[in-house]
């Protein structure tokens, strides 16, 4: 006998699920440090009725923390309250998190638990001065403003002057824009939002914007990509190949490079062969969002037509036009007669040797007869 | 004189009417002015606060292959639910995955802990040689886009991108609170469902029987 079949026995594997679901609301706080800060956060469980719940603290200063109640059974509520030291020596963001957990129950099996936790972000003053930023640049279209959001957060435990810019790099990297933001003090601990228009000069296409904000003792800077569109729905690609079988599909895909919806696109499609028209057709109208890529679908009777090439010139309609010309084929469809010829002649092989074996012993007996 | 009387008798009949009629234009009057706020606009506000809420739930909670042993002969039994197959053993193949859902309103981080190291769980040695058994996760999106991660938490050099990609598995993590697969797993309806499969690599030495099984612990918590 095997002796790995010994050693093995039965496995009976299962992950039994004893928890589905789990909430916790708020899901976040935010606070700046001071010290000897108290804070008090009540938070929510969303729970089944027979779930028993365990509260918890982990990650960052979670030693700070007591709660009102670390068990119960259900849907509660409870009460984290957080008694922040005189000093904390690690200036940046620390994250508390408050988790809420089930305690599994020990059955027959195993299996799936869920945990959920809601961070509680404190920021402790960097010496000095320092400056975090959060940057946005929104897409547009030509002939409308380019919105910048640039807030600088001053993280550092003294004041900030900042003096911001905006860099406008186009694709080949050249600057084609530097804009002034105007300098202003920002207080520890406090944010300053510049938010303003840009007037909108460029051309259509790809940017970089870069943020740098020079604050005396150092300098942040923050990178966003944005892009100018213009009404134009451009054609990537189209089907270059049809089977002569009839009604067949006629797939287009197109882009659009505009930064709002474009409704009732649809396409004409003209197909000829040495300048002479053949069959011509339009497509069902879609509507793309702002710089989206989506097919759009025609249907041809190929039945008529010969196979080869044929020029295909196909107009697409979105209260603009895009005109492209290309190519396409008319093919036949894989034939498989030929694995079907051979098959019919192997059946009629054997059709043929049953045949004469069931034969046989009659032109025998036959023989037979006439030996006699 | 009877005259007299006749024309007060009108004059009673004349000032009822007048009266009702002015009474019925007052009503009406305020009817319409209540209807069309003559009277002045009365104006109110509404007002609520919509709590942000963390919160995942396993739609699919449960992976069961039941009874079964490594084939004679064979040195490892391989079952995987993303290919929904059993290799060289006789358990029942299981295609379906854990499935994980954020039902929360806001954007998650995503942790996943098993209980278990693969010799803890299913026996035959610590994983360094071929033939001792593995207990490998894969993470994919049940939807597409419903979770990116911009770490290598795989360990070899692949990660998951966007899309139902099952095509490699990372070694199991019983180090709470586990590997982190998704630093933003989406609330999106269209796009907030992972799936966890499981790759059970069980080696013919293993000492293990009887019932076995593991817990696998999904962590969630709010994008800080």
């Amino acid at each position: 006998m095997n002796k790995k079949l010994l050693f093995l026995g039965f496995f009976t594997l299962i992950l039994v699920n004893s928890i589905f679901a789990l909430g916790i609301s708020p899901s976040i706080h935010r606070a700046d440090f001071e010290p000897n800060l108290e804070l008090q956060y009540e938070f929510r469980v969303m729970a089944n009725q027979d779930q028993e719940i365990e509260i918890y603290a982990a990650g960052d200063l979670k030693e700070y923390v007591k709660f009102s109640k670390t068990n119960f059974v259900g849907k509660n509520s409870f009460v984290a309250n957080i008694n922040l030291p005189e000093k904390l020596d690690r200036p940046g963001k620390h994250v508390l998190l408050i988790g809420v957990r089930e305690i599994a129950q020990s059955a027959s099996g195993v299996g799936v638990s869920v945990v959920v936790q809601a961070p509680i972000v404190i920021r402790v003053p960097y010496p000095g001065e320092y400056a975090e930023l959060a940057f946005d640049m929104r897409n547009t279209n030509v002939d409308e403003k380019i919105t910048y959001d640039l807030t600088v957060y001053s993280r550092g435990d003294q004041s900030i002057d900042t003096n911001p810019i905006i860099e406008i790099y186009d694709l080949s990297d050249n600057k084609v824009e530097e804009l002034n933001l105007g300098s202003k003090k920002i207080l520890n601990q406090d944010s300053f939002n510049f938010v303003g228009n840009l007037v909108n000069e460029y051309g259509a296409g790809d940017y970089r914007a870069v943020s740098i904000v020079d604050y005396v003792a150092g300098i942040a800077k923050a990178e966003k990509g944005f892009r100018v569109g213009h009404l134009f729905v451009d054609v990537n690609e189209f089907s270059n190949e049809a089977l002569k079988l009839g009604i067949q599909p006629f797939s287009i895909e197109i882009e659009s490079f505009w930064n709002d919806p474009i409704e009732n696109i649809f396409a004409e499609v003209y197909i000829s062969k040495d300048s002479e028209a053949v069959i011509d057709f339009l497509t069902p109208s879609i509507t793309l969002n702002s710089w989206q890529k989506n097919s759009i679908v025609g249907y041809m009777d190929t039945s008529n037509l010969d196979y080869g090439t044929y020029d295909v010139r196909i107009v697409l309609n979105y209260g603009e036009k895009t005109e492209i010309e290309g190519k396409m084929k008319i093919v036949r469809e894989k034939d498989n007669r030929f694995i079907y010829y051979i098959i019919g002649v192997f059946v009629l092989l054997i059709v043929l040797y049953f045949w004469r074996k069931r034969k046989n012993p009659v032109v025998k007996l036959v023989k037979k007869n006439g030996k006699k | 004189m009877a005259l007299k009387v006749k024309d007060r008798g009108r004059g009673f009949w004349f000032y009822l009417v007048l009266l009702l009629l002015v009474i019925s234009v007052v009503m009406f009057l305020i009817n319409i002015s209540k209807f069309y706020g003559i009277t002045g606009n009365a104006t109110g506000t509404a007002n609520l606060t919509i709590s942000t809420v963390s919160s995942i739930n396993f739609s699919t909670g449960n992976i069961s292959w039941g009874v079964g042993e490594v084939d004679s002969g064979q040195s490892v039994a391989i079952l995987d639910t993303s290919a929904g197959t059993v290799t060289d053993g006789n358990w029942t193949a299981i295609s379906v995955g854990l499935v994980i859902e954020n039902i929360g309103n806001g954007n998650l981080t995503l942790k996943i802990a098993t209980s278990k190291s693969a010799a803890e769980f299913i026996g035959g040695g610590d994983g360094t040689a071929l033939t001792d058994s593995d207990y490998r996760l894969n993470i994919s999106s049940a939807e597409s886009g419903s979770c990116t991660n911009s770490t290598d938490y795989t360990g070899t050099g692949t990660r998951m991108t966007s899309g139902y990609n099952r095509s490699f598995f990372f070694n199991a993590n019983f180090t709470s609170p586990g590997t982190l697969v998704c630093d933003n797993f989406f609330f999106d309806d269209a796009k907030d469902t992972v799936r966890i499969d499981l790759q059970l690599n069980i080696s013919a030495d293993s000492n293990i029987t009887g019932t076995i099984g593991d817990i696998i612990t999904a962590t969630a918590a709010a994008v800080a």
